[in-house]
């Protein structure tokens, strides 16, 4: 504790001292990318699609301020998940929000499906709390996290089950600006370019602005959106560039929207 | 314009980064451990009598040891989330190897969500069966954060002992900031090299004098409650024998942390 009080003093000071001896032209944020940098497009995938190397995944989502389960039961989808064919290999609810000591959604989803049941907060706990339920029947090897500034995410790490599992770690979070995605590549790039893929949403406003930013400040990725202009936010699939999302397509179940995902391991 | 920005991104780290230090300073948490006893068996691997018995407790954090996960002998069902479900408590479920078909391992119900979970498999050379640390962060409702972890030490030997312990060592004590909690069935007694061991690292919480196991009459302690850095204070302690539902007792106790 005494050392971070020690960094932020010694970062408070650095900063002052900056501030202070620049000049005072305010110049904003350049949204010129860096001439050091260069931008990435990722390689056309394959035509052809091998299906034994599919995750699929099924995210509902209302993709605006809303938790899924205010005026629906639970429950009400457990059916859709047991019969589910293929068998989807995570399933995601944003939002699954709650208040302390009540029933939990994504827990009375797995217990009714013989699933485990994992939750990913995007807010500090209190008595209420906003965050997605996960679902799958993979056993989580763990529950990796990032929680600075305004991001917080947290993934699952599975082996997937492909023609040749792969460990793969899902993330999910709600992004309400660029500096939670500057975040996000900062302190998991290696694991965004080689094994992570995050399926989240996020807010219309920043969509274009964080994707050009993503262009010259990451690597071996792919990203695709889904969504309106009638939604507050849009559904992104982050991937690595050895994957690729194949399909995403918007349906309904139960009076809940969702979208089915597969991504391939490429 | 960016001079003040500068100035007031300091002054918000400033106003915001001791405040969340200040947190993390004074916690309070109510635990409870237990060791199922080969997966619930003698409640018949039923979930309501452990909803029933933690429920009256109201404990933040629950460290089960022995539980099984869709094993046959278990009705191959899941009575970790079946007990969460009837608890409104998150599950984490740590397999320290495979058994029937399923699991065994232990685990963790924590009240609040946990963001950030994992496990540490430690396996000996010479062990007969590998030994799973599952272990959670949380945030507390006041802002600060605290990691559990569930333990279930080798029965084989004290050396087998200490080196779990090691290996769960390496990797929780790596982040000497969060502080952490570990607690569950050590398999060794008070005076034990184990339990010597475990206290170079770890604050015992709860003292040494209470008998743990059997339920029907405790003559010996082999279940602790241990604090990660020593600046933990066990406010309240108690040891409860219910023959209904393990072989061993439950250790429940209300924890407060203070940061130096």
């Amino acid at each position: 504790m005494k050392t971070n009080r020690l960094l932020l003093w010694l970062f408070g000071t650095a900063a002052l001292a900056a501030a202070c001896s620049e000049s005072s032209s305010d110049e904003g944020t350049d949204p010129t990318p860096d001439e050091t940098k260069t931008e990435y497009i990722a390689p056309e995938p394959p035509e052809a699609v091998n299906s034994a190397n599919l995750l699929r995944i099924t995210c509902f989502t209302t993709l605006s301020d809303q938790s899924l389960f205010a005026t629906q039961e639970p429950t009400a989808l457990t059916a859709f998940i047991n019969n589910a064919s293929p068998v989807q290999t995570l399933y995601l609810f944003e939002r699954s929000d709650f208040h302390l000591g009540e029933p939990l959604p994504q827990v009375e989803i797995g217990l009714a499906t013989r699933s485990y049941s994992l939750f990913a907060q995007t807010e500090a706990t209190s008595d209420a709390v906003k965050g997605t339920g996960i679902v799958t029947r993979q056993l989580v090897e763990a529950f990796d996290a990032v929680w600075e500034g305004s991001l917080r995410t947290s993934g699952c790490t599975f082996s997937a089950p492909l023609a040749q599992p792969v460990t793969t770690t899902v993330y999910t979070s709600r992004f309400e600006d660029r500096a939670a995605f500057e975040t996000l590549v900062a302190r998991r790039s290696s694991v965004l370019q080689t094994s992570g893929i995050v399926v989240g949403s996020i807010a219309n406003a920043v969509k274009a602005d964080v994707e050009e930013w993503l262009r010259w400040n990451l690597k071996n990725y792919r990203i695709v959106f889904a969504g309106s202009s009638s939604t507050t936010y849009d559904l992104f699939v982050l991937t690595p560039v050895g994957f690729v999302c194949r399909s995403l397509e918007a349906r309904t179940e139960a009076a809940l929207p969702y979208y089915s995902l597969t991504i391939e391991k490429l | 314009m960016k001079r003040i920005l500068c100035i007031l991104t300091v002054m918000l780290l400033g106003a915001a980064i001791p405040q969340g230090v200040a947190a993390q300073q004074t916690l309070s948490l109510r635990v409870l451990s237990l060791n199922m006893k080969e997966g619930g068996s003698y409640a018949s691997y039923k979930a309501q009598p452990y909803v029933d018995f933690i429920r009256q407790y109201n404990p933040d954090v629950v460290l089960l040891q022995e539980m099984d996960n869709f094993t046959s002998r278990n009705g191959n069902k899941d009575l970790l989330t079946e007990i969460a479900a009837g608890l409104g408590m998150f599950p984490y479920y740590a397999k320290s190897f495979t058994y029937q078909g399923g699991g065994f391992g232990v685990a963790v119900l924590s009240k609040y969500p946990y963001f950030k979970a994992g496990r540490v498999i430690s396996s000996p050379t010479g062990a007969n069966e590998p030994r799973a640390c599952g272990w959670v962060c949380i945030q507390l409702p006041g802002g600060g954060t605290v990691r559990v972890g569930s333990v279930h030490l080798a029965v084989e030997s004290e050396d087998m002992r200490v080196k779990n312990l090691a290996d769960y060592n390496k990797e929780l004590l790596a982040d000497t900031e969060t502080p952490t909690i570990l607690a569950g069935d050590f398999n060794a007694t008070p005076d034990s090299n184990t339990i010597s061991y475990a206290r170079i690292n770890w604050q015992n919480l709860g003292g040494m004098t209470d008998f743990t196991i059997p339920s029907s009459g405790p003559n010996r302690r082999l279940d602790y409650i241990m604090g990660f850095p020593k600046h933990w204070t066990c406010q309240t302690f108690k040891v409860d024998a219910q023959p209904s539902l393990s072989d061993h007792c439950a250790l429940i106790a209300d924890l407060t942390y203070e940061a130096e």
